[in-house]
């Protein structure tokens, strides 16, 4: 089958995200015989090209949209581009439908018969929520997004992913022509697997954007954290109370080279930016080490990192709910504890 | 007709349309029966991210005068969810019967496209995804179907010369976008803690109307009331559940040791054991 990992390009440097759904794309390839192209969408998608070819892409289809961008690494306002940009993709390099690409050479090999199907996987950052069903709808394929887990049995996709609030596993199927999916952010170790690419280049789409203006870029504090990218997270909870706890989980991550993150707790407080909860109403993360502090553990929360490698939690509170997720678990006050470590780090490393 | 059309200067057919789901109580326990998943609370509720969608659609309405409208795909008795919705302020709703049970995001955004286009609302908000699958397809594929400017995950709305205004969460930053009507957003549930229904809400809701229509007297009704799902859920699992990790009590110098190894255990941490 053709495995194609879609990676829209707007920032510098090509998202770790980006890496994993190559990594995956080499896998399903591998097993099913085919070949893995990638398709990069955006200002910066030919500088990433090399980096795509390292990571397996043997067929590089690029679109540089021109985007007026305001901000690095922010979208202005993109989501009908790249759907654009997804369909005309789909479109000019499918065996079936290689009729009117101008800017195609017409040497582009079109070694995979009609009948094997194409698999379009991305990464499920936010940019790729806003656009991932609405590419489903332009494609008429089925979607499958969020997954945990994805393999091919040679009709089918099959994937899981959590549900109910990440205390169910789902396994999902779907067998169609053209099958998208998303993969959870940070599951999948990036494996490199140099390549020689062929790259392909395509006229921008000129989108309709139907009147849509970005008004305003919020940025907070100048600050641009991107937590699914993260590998190690401080999560926040209610037990750092004040701006002295706030303080100590700045230093401490400073220390261990980690991002905050916030509980719905602290959504409310107003010590923390809005952009950095995580849970199931906002980001879902997976990072190599998620530090719990003052924590709870309520389902809400829980879906947004259950699914990280290590888990370290400290609360007051032996009974709190994290402690049954914890690979390590520490009952105790941060106000205590935090400091202690802060020096106990510091006499170290210095 | 509400008093505040009266006075608003806006025409009493502007009109916000709120795409609503029922989903289980997944915050109550479950249980799995058969292959499949057993809450402990049988009622289903609006989903979270729906009830976000409503609140705000209500509070849009109190600014400017727009009638709210409900519509959700779902059996008969997903018109007692519906009716909630009512009672939370809604005007008016509509319940889609005969979808197939096991429809996926792209069966519901066509049907729902097809009474969007009849309907014509000034904008079409919904949760950003449902509460029970998390799958969060639905509002993309539905303002693709109509050729809509979209915005999702929505934490913010206003509507200011004839645009709505939607603060939306990025991945690292927070973004304004204007879109002129129609179009459609979809809402976090971050956006607002929605209203509960008065008793004054709910005796009034008794009397709003609540229409109950098959899918197949939709425009293209033939084509939707056979349409299939392109993805199937074939089993639900428990989740595998993490190895129980271990648990420290104690001084302070034993818990600062233990979390120090414990740091040191991951490379990234930069912590030496």
């Amino acid at each position: 089958m053709r495995v194609c990992a879609v990676i829209p390009c707007f920032q510098e440097e090509l998202r770790s995200s980006a890496l994993e759904v190559l990594t995956k794309s080499t896998e399903i390839a591998a097993s099913s015989g085919g070949r893995v192209e990638a398709w990069l969408v955006g200002p910066t998608a030919e500088r990433h090209s090399l980096k795509a070819a390292q990571y397996g892409a043997s067929t590089l289809r690029i679109i540089d949209l021109d985007v007026d961008s305001k901000a690095n690494g922010v979208r202005v306002s993109l989501g009908r581009r790249i759907v654009d940009a997804v369909e005309r993709l789909m479109s000019q390099s499918s065996p079936e439908g290689a009729n009117g690409a101008s800017s195609v050479p017409s040497t582009v090999p079109s070694s995979v018969p009609s009948s094997s199907p194409t698999l379009l996987l991305f990464d499920n950052t936010e940019l790729t929520k806003d656009v991932l069903g609405a590419c489903g709808a332009r494609l008429d394929a089925p979607v499958i997004a969020d997954v945990v887990d994805l393999s091919w049995d040679g009709h089918r996709c099959i994937a899981q992913r959590p549900t109910y609030a990440s205390k169910v596993m789902s396994t999902v199927h779907a067998e169609a022509p053209t099958i998208l999916c998303s993969i959870r952010a940070g599951l999948f170790e990036p494996v490199e697997k140099p390549v020689d690419a062929a790259s392909h280049h395509y006229e921008s789409p000129k989108s309709d954007l139907l009147g849509q203006v970005l008004k305003e870029l919020v940025a907070p504090d100048g600050d641009t954290v991107d937590l699914t990218e993260a590998p190690i997270i401080l999560g926040v909870g209610r037990g750092v109370a004040d701006e002295a706890g706030k303080d100590l989980v700045a230093k401490l991550a400073t220390l261990i080279g980690g991002e905050i993150a916030i509980s719905r707790a602290h959504f409310e407080s107003g010590m923390y930016s809005h952009t950095l909860l995580v849970g199931q109403s906002g980001k879902v993360v997976a990072p190599r080490l998620y530090l719990a502090l003052g924590i709870s553990g309520s389902i809400q929360h829980v879906a947004g990192m259950s699914e990280s490698h290590t888990i370290i939690a400290i609360n007051k509170d032996p009974e709190a709910p994290i402690f049954e997720l914890a690979d390590l678990g520490i009952v105790g006050d941060l106000y205590q504890i935090l400091p202690a470590l802060i020096d106990a780090l510091e006499s170290t490393t210095v | 007709m509400e008093a505040f059309f009266l006075y608003s200067g806006m025409s009493q057919d502007r009109t916000i349309l709120v795409c609503a789901k029922e989903t289980p109580d997944t915050y109550s326990d479950l249980s799995f029966s058969n292959g499949g998943v057993q809450f402990s609370n049988p009622r289903p509720v609006l989903s979270a991210y729906d009830a976000s969608a409503l609140e705000e659609a209500l509070v849009l309405s109190e600014a400017h005068g727009f009638r709210v409208h409900v519509v959700m795909v779902g059996p008969e008795r997903a018109s007692e969810t519906l009716r909630k919705a009512l009672a939370m302020g809604a005007h008016e709703a509509t319940l889609l019967t005969g979808a197939p049970e096991e429809a996926d995001s792209a069966v519901i955004a066509k049907i729902l496209a097809s009474f969007v286009q009849q309907f014509g609302p000034d904008a079409v908000i919904m949760g950003r995804q449902s509460q029970d699958t998390d799958v969060g397809l639905a509002g993309g594929m539905l303002a693709d179907h109509l050729n809509w400017p979209w915005t999702t995950n929505a934490i913010g709305i206003r509507f200011e010369e004839e645009a709505f205004w939607v603060k939306r969460q990025g991945d690292s930053a927070q973004e304004w976008i204007a879109s002129p009507i129609p179009c459609l957003i979809t809402c976090s549930n971050n956006l607002n803690d929605p209203r509960i229904p008065t008793l004054k809400g709910i005796m009034a809701s008794k009397k709003k109307p609540m229409h109950i229509e098959g899918i197949d007297s939709l425009p293209g009704g033939d084509v939707l009331s056979t349409l299939a799902p392109t993805t199937s859920i074939e089993s639900l699992t428990p989740m595998p559940e993490r190895a129980a990790g271990e648990l420290v009590e104690g001084d302070l110098e034993t818990l600062v040791d233990a979390l120090k190894k414990g740091l040191a255990s991951i490379p990234e941490t930069g912590v030496d054991s």
